[in-house]
């Protein structure tokens, strides 16, 4: 080894230039290489497609690249998306509407009337689901006119349907002025895209919608229902799926293809209630019949209240005269029941509970009465009580009641006298008893015992 | 039949919208011009080499430079039409400039310049050597008159013929 060469070596230049040489080998072998790998790679990739560890892989840069393709044209991905997003949003309203149109559709169901029955026998017939049915007689719009308007440029793309306001109105001048305007709200809002939503053209309205390429005007009679719209976007997202780069070039050809015109004439359908129909409708019967079931209901409604209003006071009746009757006491009555409940406490002697329910205008059993006996404590009761324990009362003498007091008048032989007396000491009588009036004579009786024991 | 959008570009009170009532009859009121800053008319011109064309004109409001929104109306156009006024040399200057800026920003289209006022012979500011001159640097001048009719309709029918002869490409 000669001395440069080993001067070399300390330097560390052999190394490096050995490390260059690899550098150089490896950059080169590198960019062979590539038409090689650039060959096989979709087909790798394929290969590998269902491989978890190919989707971990990509799954970052993809999504990084996503991210900054995003973020730097927003507007070519909202492009992108339009017919995908749009649907699915409109796909995810129309499920809820149509939720909402299964109650609408149940409540039908349990309706009645003559139109809803004529509706029903539409649906049976024809075979149509009855809520389109009812939506189809019951929504009053119609599409008159439908405008496709390039984005680009204002041209007039293609029109369908008749020519509303004055025919000899140019729907390229139309076309062109709409866009003018959206441009100027875009201007004035300081928006990117303006969107002249609708506006309203005397009693009809005007509806825009806007794709990527193509504004769909329409011109639409009646009150069209909000829905309407979501529909209407689906049809231009289709238009622009089918139909996006010949909108997209659009230049004032002279005619527009076919299919893009069927397509709008389609719009046209989006109508309801046809004005002639409505005209040759035969006259309504369902109303007068409307008029007599909702009498009948108030005539029913009316005969309820007044029954329920003389149960009341035939109620209030028997508890007034219950409240008179000495040896009975209202204790709860439960005219709510069905049927009424009434309970009383009632004295042995006093009147009886049912006849006095009787009495009041019920019917046996129309009234169910628990009875719990008691022994009362009012003069009339204790009267009552007083002659039967000393029955049968001599035929001079008389027992009234008076000012609350049990009087006994007349003339009593000696053994009724006694039987009185021994009554009165022994007896509870909760009033007092005057016999002031009572006259003892001895008339030679005994009592039947007595007469026995000689016998 | 085809339709084609042309915008009508100049400075304030050249005559423009004049010379579109002259030229069609008229689908929408001027007040359009003053609240959206722009006038739609449409005429059917027969020609005699490719048939009927549609002329779509949108009078753009006098500027001499184009706004965003004027730009938006521009967007799209087949052709366009420069005016300026005979009697007011910077007229000229400002249809020069909004050539230029149109060109810049949608690229090269069919177009021609219309020189208004004819009429006042005696108080032109812009004479014909003027107009010579730019047409020898490739210019399509028409001297105009909105009020006598001078030149109207040949001038657009001219610009409509290489419309028709440019179809199918737009700005």
């Amino acid at each position: 080894m000669s001395n440069v060469h080993r001067l070399r070596e300390l330097l560390g230049i052999e190394a490096d230039q050995a490390a260059m040489r690899e550098q150089g080998r490896r950059v080169a072998e590198s960019q062979q290489r590539m038409p090689d790998v650039a060959e096989v790679l979709p087909d790798a990739i394929r290969q590998r497609s269902h491989d978890d560890d190919m989707a971990e892989a990509l799954r970052e840069p993809v999504s990084k690249a996503l991210h900054e393709s995003v973020t730097e044209n927003p507007h070519s991905l909202v492009e992108i998306l339009f017919p995908v997003m749009g649907p699915a949003i409109r796909r995810s309203i129309a499920e809820t509407l149509r939720a909402a149109l299964e109650g609408l559709n149940q409540s039908l169901a349990d309706g009645f009337s003559l139109r809803n029955l004529r509706w029903r026998l539409e649906a049976w017939r024809t075979g149509v689901p009855f809520r389109e049915v009812v939506l189809r007689h019951t929504m009053t719009y119609r599409v008159a006119e439908a405008l496709l308007i390039n984005k680009e440029n204002g041209l007039l793309v293609c029109r369908v349907g008749e020519m509303t306001d004055s025919p000899g109105m140019d729907r390229d001048a139309v076309a062109a002025m709409l866009t003018a305007i959206e441009d100027f709200v875009a201007d004035s809002t300081g928006e990117e895209e303006g969107e002249l939503s609708s506006a309203e053209l005397g009693d009809r309205v005007l509806w825009v919608l806007t794709g990527p390429h193509a504004r769909l005007a329409l011109v639409l009679e009646g009150q069209p229902p909000l829905t309407l719209r979501i529909t209407l976007r689906d049809h231009l997202a289709v238009i622009h799926q089918d139909h996006g780069t010949y909108l997209h070039e659009f230049s004032g050809d002279e005619e527009a293809p076919a299919p893009l015109i069927a397509k709008l004439e389609k719009l046209l359908a989006f109508s309801a209630q046809d004005q002639q129909e409505a005209k040759r409708r035969p006259p309504r019967i369902a109303g007068p019949i409307l008029l007599l079931l909702l009498l009948a209901g108030l005539g029913a409604a009316g005969h309820w209240f007044y029954r329920a209003h003389e149960a009341k006071q035939q109620w209030l009746a028997l508890e007034a005269t219950i409240a008179t009757v000495p040896g009975v006491v209202w204790v709860e009555g439960l005219l709510d029941r069905q049927p009424p409940e009434l309970k009383l406490l009632a004295d042995p002697l006093a009147d009886s509970p049912s006849e006095l329910v009787r009495g009041a205008g019920y019917a046996d059993g129309e009234v169910q009465l628990s009875v719990t006996p008691f022994v009362s404590a009012e003069p009339q009761i204790e009267l009552r009580r007083f002659v039967r324990a000393l029955a049968p009362l001599p035929p001079g003498v008389a027992v009234n009641l008076q000012a609350g007091s049990i009087v006994v008048s007349g003339r009593a032989d000696r053994y009724w006298y006694r039987q009185l007396a021994a009554h009165l000491e022994f007896a509870r009588i909760n009033v007092p008893v005057d016999i002031s009036g009572l006259t003892q004579i001895d008339d030679g009786s005994v009592s039947p015992e007595a007469a026995d024991e000689e016998r | 039949m085809k339709s084609v959008k042309v915008c009508i570009l100049g400075d304030f009170a050249v005559g423009k919208t004049s010379l579109v009532r002259r030229f069609v009859d008229e689908a929408f009121s001027e007040r359009y011009l003053t609240t959206v800053g722009v006038k739609i008319d449409t005429k059917t011109v027969h020609l005699n080499d490719s048939g009927p064309i549609k002329l779509v004109l949108w009078d753009v409001a006098g500027a001499d430079e184009l706004s965003a929104l004027q730009t938006s109306y521009v967007r799209g156009s087949a052709g366009f039409i420069l005016v300026c006024d005979l009697t007011r040399r910077e007229t000229l200057t400002t249809a020069t400039k909004l050539k230029s800026e149109v060109a810049a920003q949608f690229g090269p289209v069919p177009w021609c310049l219309l020189a208004n006022k004819s009429d006042l012979a005696q108080e032109r500011e812009i004479d014909d050597m003027a107009l010579t001159e730019l047409a020898e640097d490739g210019w399509n001048v028409h001297a105009t008159s909105a009020k006598t009719g001078f030149n109207v309709e040949t001038a657009i029918l001219a610009l409509a013929s290489r419309l028709a002869a440019a179809s199918g490409r737009s700005p």
